[in-house]
C-alpha cells in the first residue's frame, strides 16, 4: 500500500529543525565545520524538494540518491581501511552525509521519523568524538527540537480521516506539551545518567589512534622537553638551575631537585581509561645528590606494523607476576616531550608514526615531539600481585637489578641508619617500602616552595634531616634513597597523576600541575611495583584495589558534599569575620546585644507566629483550623465548599465532634468576631489538635 | 499497553548506543544514551498516566425522541499533572458514539468536547462508557483504558408527522379545537416543548425563559374528553400476533404519532394498556404521555401451544379495567382478533392493526386513516390493515 505524503508544513520544519541541530553539533569540531555546512545547506534544499515532490513518484532522484548513498560508503571504507584504529571521522563523514543525501527523499511521516533517528545516530557520533563540556550546549537544543518534532507530529496526525484544524490553534498545545516532554525527559535523562553505573568498557577492540602524523622529526631515542631543552656540550647537573612553570623537569635527561616552582594549571592530556592509574612517562636509577639521572640512555626502535607495537623489555622490567589489563588512550590538548605516557607496564602501544623507542627503564619515547591532537592508545598489564607474593620470603634479587637499582653516591652516614632503622626487622622488600612510605608520610611537609638547596648539599640528606619539607621529586627521591640504603632496589619515576575525572565527557583531564614523581620498587619474583612517597597523593595500591565501574550518583554524591563543605566553611569564616568586625567597632557589646535581640525576637515568634509579620496572633488562629481541616480531609472527612465550619464541624462523628469544635470557635471568634485568641485559647486549640492528631477526637 | 515499532527501534537503538558508550567511556554518549531512555520512559510514563485518574462526566438532553440529533458534552478532567494527546471514544446510553482527540488536559482547566449524537432506542437508559486513549508524549506507546461515565437518557418514542387526527366517537374534526383553550374553567396541568402547529398563544413565557427554547402550556381536560389510545403490549412469536418486538416498537411509534396528532388539534389524550400485566394509564399531558411510551415493554407471550400466558391481557380485559364502558377507543395491535370485542358491543373503535413487515408509518401517513377511519365510523369496529 502507498502511504500518504507528508502534507504538514509544520512537522517537515520541525525535523529539520533537530536535524540541523545534529548537524550543527558535529559541525563545531574543526574537523568537519566546512562539511556540516555544506551538508546543512543540502538538507535544508533536500527537504524543500522532498516537499515539492512528495506526490511525484521520483523514481530518478531515488537512483541518483542510492548512486550517492554508494559513493560515501566508498569513500567511508576506504577511510576505515586508511586508519582502521580511529573510525569516528570516518563515521561522522559517513552520517552527515547519509542524512544530507537522505533529505532529498523524505516524503512520507515514516521517512522523516527515519530523519529523525539518523539525526540521533549523528550526534551520538558526535557525542563519542567530543571531549569537553561544550557539547552539551548542541545536546539540550537538540533535545528540545526532537521533543518539538515528536510532539508536533503528534499534534498534526497523518492519517488522512482525521479532521485537519488550523495551524495556528495547535501550536500553543504544540509548545506546551514539548515543554512537558522536554522537561519530564532533562529530569529524568540527568537522573539516568547519574544514576547508570559506568561498567568497564573497552570490552571490545576499539582502540583510537590519531591520523598517521606525515611530518616526522626524527629525535633518534633523544629525549625532548620543550620546556628543560638539552643545551649540547653541557652538563645540566652543573648548570645553574632555571625553573620553568609550562614544563615538568622530570621529563628531562635528568631530574634536578634542586628546582622550585608552581607549574602552570593548563590542561595537557585528556585520558579515557578503563581504571585510573598513574600516567608513567620515564624512569631514573641514577641519584646523584642533586638530581637523576638515566645510567644507560640507549634506546630500542620498535616499528609499528599497521599502527601497532606489542613491546619487549629487557630483564630489568621482568613480566608483572599478577597483573590486569588496562587500556587507555591519550588526547595530547597541550604540546608535550616526547614521552609516551601510560600506565606501567605498557604491553601494547597504537601509534601514530612508523615507530616508537623504548628505554631499557620501561620507559616509551615518540620520534616526534607529541602535538596536541595527537591521539594515542596504550594497552598495560598493570601489575597486581597476589598478597602471599609479596610476603614471600624469597628475597633474593637479580645482580643485574642490584648493581643498577642499589647504587648510591657517596652520602653522610645518617641517612643509611635512619634507613636501617625504619626497616629493622622487616623481612620483605615490599615490607619495608610499606614502612618507608609511612616514615615519610610523618613529620615531612609538602611543598612546591620549600627552601632552595644549601650549595654542596645531598637533597635527599637536606630533606629527611633538615628542612624536612619538598616536593614530589624529593619525597620520592627520599624514599628510593632509603629503600636503596636498606638493600631494596628502587628507582625514581616521572609522570602524570590520574588527573580529574569529567563526569560529562568520561575523560580524565590531567593538568600540566599534575605532573608528579613517584617511587617504583623491586620486589623479587614480582617485579616493580609503584608506591606513592609524597603524603596527601593517591596511591596507585588504592588503583589496583579499586572495583572496574564508575558509578555517577557516588560521584554526584561526594560533589555536592564537597560543595556543601566548601559552602559551610565560607559560612564560618564570613561568621568569623563578621565576629571580629563587630569587636573591632566601637561598642563591642553591639554584636551581643543584636543576636540576644534576634534569639529574643524568635522565641516570640515561636509562641505568636505572626509576629514577625505584623499580623498580631491572627496567624495563629488560622493556622490550626487549616491544619484541622488537612487532617480530617486525609481521614476521609472533606468540608464540603457551601459549609460554613460550623455546619462542618455538626456533621463530624460524634467522637470527634468536641475537638473540632474547640478549635472551630477560636477560628470563628477570630475570623468573625475579631476577637484575637488568648493564650489559654491557643493552648486548648493546640490541646484538641493534638487530640485529633492521635485520633481521638 | 501498546508498544509501537518506533518504540521498538527506539530502545534497540538505545541499547547499541549504552554498548558503544561503556564499549568506549564516552560521557557524552552516555549522555546521548540517557536522553533517548529518558524520552523512552517519558512517553511510556505519560502514555500510562494520561489514561489513569481522569474524571469525565457526559451531559446531554434528557428526554429526547427516537433518531433526534442531539448535543452530547463530554467533560474531562485531570486533578493532579498534565494529561496528554487523549483519544476519548464515547458511547453513551442508546445513543451513537463519538471519537474525538484532545491534546492537553491541564489541571484544574477541565477540556469540553461537544458532539451531535443520534438516539437510538426508545426507552429509559442509564450507563455509558467512555474509552480513552492516549499515545503519551512521544507516541511510542498506547495505552487505553474505559471508564465508565454514567448518563441517563429518556428516549421517546419516534413521531411520525401525522396529519390532524380525530378519534372514533368525537366530534367532527371541522369544529375549532383551539378555541377550548379560551374557555372558562381550564386550567394549566403542565407544559410541554413547542411543536410546529402549536399557537403561540399558549406559550408558556417563564419556562421558555428558563429552559431557552419555546415551552406550550397543557390545559387539563375532562378526563372523559380525552381521547383513549388503547395499545396492546403482548409481543412475541405467538400465532395470535403479527410480527415481534419490531412490530410492538412500531405500535409504540404509532401511538406516538396519533397522541401527537391528536394533541395538536388540541385533543387531550390518554394512553392505556398493561404493564407487567396490570392495566395502566397516562395523560392526559403530552409529556406524561410521551414518558408513559419511553417507558412502556412489551408482555412477552409464550410460544404456540404453550397457552396463553399467565398475566397477560388483551386489549379488552385493559379497556374494561381502565374505561368507562362505551368509552371510544383507538386500538394499537398486532393481533387483528382483538377488536372483535368491541365491535360486539358497540364500542366506538379505530383499530391500527399491525403485521410484521408492515410499513406502519406509510400507512398512517396515507389519507386512509383519516378518511376511513379515525372519524368516520363510530360504531362498528375499522381494521385497518396494511396491504
Amino acid at each position: 500500500m502507498r502511504h500518504q505524503p507528508e502534507e504538514s508544513i509544520a512537522v517537515r520544519l520541525t525535523v529539520l529543525v533537530a536535524v540541523l541541530v545534529a548537524v550543527g553539533a558535529v559541525g563545531v569540531f574543526e574537523e568537519f565545520t566546512s562539511q556540516a555546512l555544506l551538508a546543512g545547506g543540502l538538507i535544508t534544499v533536500g527537504y524543500w524538494v522532498s516537499y515539492r515532490r512528495r506526490h511525484a513518484r521520483n523514481v530518478w532522484l531515488k537512483v541518483a540518491v542510492a548512486l550517492a548513498i554508494v559513493l560515501v560508503a566508498r569513500d567511508f571504507l576506504s577511510s576505515l581501511l586508511a586508519n582502521p584504529y580511529d573510525p569516528r571521522i570516518a563515521l561522522v563523514r559517513l552520517f552527515l552525509w547519509l542524512q544530507a543525501l537522505h533529505s532529498l527523499d523524505v516524503p512520507r511521516r515514516r521517512d522523516l521519523k527515519y530523519s529523525l533517528i539518523s539525526s540521533v545516530v549523528l550526534i551520538a557520533v558526535g557525542a563519542a568524538y567530543a571531549r569537553d563540556a561544550a557539547f552539551g550546549l548542541w545536546l539540550i537544543p537538540f533535545a528540545a527540537a526532537a521533543a518539538v518534532a515528536l510532539v508536533t507530529m503528534q499534534m498534526f496526525p497523518d492519517d488522512p480521516a482525521a479532521a485537519p484544524a488550523p495551524v495556528r490553534s495547535r501550536m500553543s498545545p504544540v509548545f506546551q506539551a514539548s515543554a512537558a516532554l522536554l522537561l519530564s525527559v532533562m529530569a529524568g535523562a540527568v537522573l539516568l545518567f547519574v544514576a547508570v553505573p559506568r561498567v568497564e568498557g573497552y570490552r571490545t577492540p576499539g582502540i583510537t589512534v590519531s591520523p598517521w602524523l606525515a611530518r616526522q622529526l626524527q629525535l633518534q631515542g633523544r629525549i625532548y622537553n620543550p620546556a628543560y631543552p638539552d643545551a649540547p656540550g653541557q652538563e645540566i647537573s652543573d648548570a645553574p638551575p632555571v625553573f620553568n612553570p609550562t614544563g615538568y623537569v622530570g621529563f628531562s635527561t635528568y631530574v634536578d631537585l634542586r628546582l622550585r616552582g608552581v607549574l602552570t594549571h593548563d590542561l595537557v592530556l585528556r585520558v579515557r581509561t578503563t581504571r585510573p592509574a598513574f600516567w608513567r612517562g620515564l624512569a631514573f636509577d641514577e641519584y646523584t645528590g642533586s638530581g637523576w639521572r638515566m645510567s644507560d640512555p640507549a634506546v630500542t626502535e620498535f616499528q609499528i606494523v599497521r599502527g601497532r607495537v606489542p613491546l619487549r623489555f629487557t630483564a630489568d622490567e621482568p613480566w608483572p607476576a599478577g597483573s590486569e589489563p588496562l587500556i587507555q588512550t591519550f588526547y595530547i590538548e597541550a604540546p608535550q616531550p616526547n614521552v609516551i605516557f601510560s600506565a606501567y607496564r605498557a604491553s601494547e602501544v597504537y601509534f601514530p608514526t612508523s615507530g616508537i623507542d623504548v628505554d631499557r627503564y620501561a620507559g616509551l619515547r615518540s620520534p616526534v615531539p607529541l602535538e596536541a591532537g595527537i591521539i594515542y592508545s596504550v594497552i598495560s598489564r598493570v601489575p597486581s600481585p597476589a598478597p602471599a607474593l609479596l610476603r614471600s620470603a624469597d628475597q633474593r634479587v637479580p645482580p643485574e637489578i642490584a648493581d643498577r637499582y642499589l647504587r648510591l653516591p657517596r652520602m653522610s652516614g645518617r641517612v643509611a641508619r635512619l634507613a636501617e632503622e625504619i626497616t629493622a626487622g622487616l623481612p620483605t622488600a615490599y615490607r619495608k617500602a610499606v614502612a618507608v612510605q609511612r616514615f615519610l608520610s610523618r613529620g615531612y611537609a609538602y611543598t612546591l616552595q620549600a627552601p632552595p638547596l644549601p650549595s654542596g648539599t645531598d637533597a635527599v640528606d637536606e630533606f629527611l634531616f633538615e628542612s624536612r619539607q619538598g616536593a614530589c621529586e624529593v619525597f620520592a627521591s627520599a624514599m628510593a634513597v632509603l629503600l636503596r640504603a636498606a638493600g631494596v632496589p628502587a628507582r625514581l619515576v616521572t609522570g602524570y597523576t590520574t588527573g580529574r575525572y569529567n563526569l560529562l565527557t568520561g575523560f580524565y583531564e590531567v593538568y600540566n600541575s599534575d605532573a608528579h614523581a613517584w617511587v617504583e620498587v623491586y620486589v623479587p619474583r614480582v617485579g616493580w611495583i609503584e608506591f606513592e612517597a609524597t603524603p596527601g597523593f593517591a596511591s596507585p595500591e588504592e588503583f589496583a584495589g579499586q572495583r572496574p565501574g564508575r558509578w555517577l550518583a557516588a560521584n554526584a554524591a561526594s560533589w555536592i558534599a564537597g560543595r556543601t563543605r566548601v559552602a559551610w566553611s565560607a559560612v564560618l569564616t564570613g561568621a568569623q569575620r563578621l565576629h571580629a568586625r563587630a569587636l573591632r567597632g566601637v561598642d563591642p557589646s553591639g554584636g551581643a546585644v543584636a543576636v540576644l535581640a534576634l534569639t529574643l525576637v524568635l522565641l516570640r515568634r515561636r509562641r505568636a507566629p505572626g509576629l514577625l509579620w505584623g499580623e498580631g496572633s491572627a496567624r495563629g488562629a488560622e493556622e490550626p483550623y487549616a491544619q484541622m481541616l488537612r487532617l480530617l480531609a486525609r481521614r476521609g472527612y472533606p468540608r464540603v465548599g457551601p459549609q460554613t465550619p460550623r455546619e462542618f464541624t455538626d456533621g463530624l462523628p460524634a467522637a470527634l465532634r468536641p475537638a473540632a469544635a474547640t478549635i472551630t470557635n477560636s477560628f470563628e471568634q477570630w475570623r468573625y468576631g475579631g476577637r484575637e485568641p488568648s493564650a489559654a485559647d491557643a493552648e486548648s486549640v493546640a490541646a484538641a489538635l493534638g487530640l485529633l492528631r492521635r485520633g481521638r477526637g | 499497553m501498546k508498544v509501537t515499532r518506533d518504540a521498538i527501534v527506539v530502545t534497540a537503538l538505545a541499547a547499541f548506543l549504552f554498548f558503544v558508550a561503556v564499549n568506549l567511556q564516552a560521557g557524552w554518549m552516555y549522555a546521548v544514551d540517557t536522553f533517548l531512555v529518558g524520552v523512552l520512559v517519558a512517553a511510556a510514563a505519560s502514555a500510562v498516566w494520561s489514561v489513569r485518574g481522569l474524571q469525565i462526566s457526559r451531559s446531554a438532553p434528557g428526554e429526547v425522541h427516537e433518531g433526534d440529533r442531539f448535543t452530547v458534552t463530554l467533560e474531562v478532567r485531570s486533578r493532579r499533572l498534565p494529561r496528554f494527546f487523549l483519544e476519548l471514544s464515547d458511547l453513551g446510553p442508546a445513543m451513537t458514539g463519538h471519537r474525538a482527540r484532545v491534546p492537553i488536559v491541564w489541571p484544574g482547566r477541565p477540556v469540553r468536547v461537544q458532539y451531535r449524537a443520534t438516539a437510538l432506542r426508545r426507552g429509559l437508559h442509564a450507563g455509558g462508557t467512555t474509552t480513552v486513549a492516549s499515545s503519551g508524549l512521544a507516541g511510542w506507546f498506547w495505552s487505553r483504558r474505559t471508564v465508565r461515565v454514567p448518563s441517563t437518557l429518556t428516549v421517546l418514542p419516534r413521531i411520525w408527522r401525522l396529519a390532524p387526527l380525530r378519534a372514533a366517537g368525537r366530534r367532527d374534526s371541522a369544529e375549532p379545537v383551539v378555541a377550548r383553550a379560551a374557555r372558562a374553567g381550564l386550567e394549566v396541568y403542565g407544559v410541554r416543548d413547542y411543536r410546529e402547529g402549536d399557537s403561540l398563544r399558549h406559550v408558556h413565557w417563564r419556562s421558555t425563559a428558563r429552559r431557552g427554547q419555546l415551552v406550550i402550556r397543557e390545559y387539563e381536560r375532562d378526563a372523559q374528553e380525552a381521547s383513549v389510545l388503547l395499545l396492546d403490549t403482548r409481543s412475541g412469536p405467538h400465532p395470535l400476533l403479527h410480527g415481534g418486538e419490531e412490530v410492538f416498537e412500531d405500535l409504540v411509534r404509532a401511538v406516538a404519532s396519533v397522541a401527537d396528532a391528536m394533541t395538536r388539534t388540541g385533543q387531550p389524550v390518554r394512553v392505556i394498556g398493561s404493564v407487567n400485566g396490570t392495566p395502566a394509564e397516562a395523560g392526559p399531558s403530552h409529556r406524561v404521555v410521551m414518558r408513559w411510551l419511553a417507558a412502556i415493554e412489551p408482555f412477552p407471550l409464550p410460544r404456540w401451544g404453550e397457552g396463553e400466558g399467565e398475566g397477560a391481557m388483551p386489549p379488552a380485559r385493559v379497556y374494561e379495567a381502565v374505561c368507562v364502558p362505551g368509552t371510544p377507543v383507538v386500538v394499537f395491535t398486532a393481533d387483528p382478533g382483538s377488536v372483535e370485542y368491541f365491535a360486539a358491543r358497540d364500542i366506538p373503535c379505530t383499530a391500527v392493526v399491525a403485521r410484521g413487515g408492515d410499513n406502519l408509518r406509510a400507512q398512517l401517513e396515507g389519507s386512509t386513516i383519516h378518511d376511513s377511519g379515525l372519524t368516520r365510523y363510530e360504531s362498528r369496529v375499522t381494521s385497518h390493515e396494511s396491504r
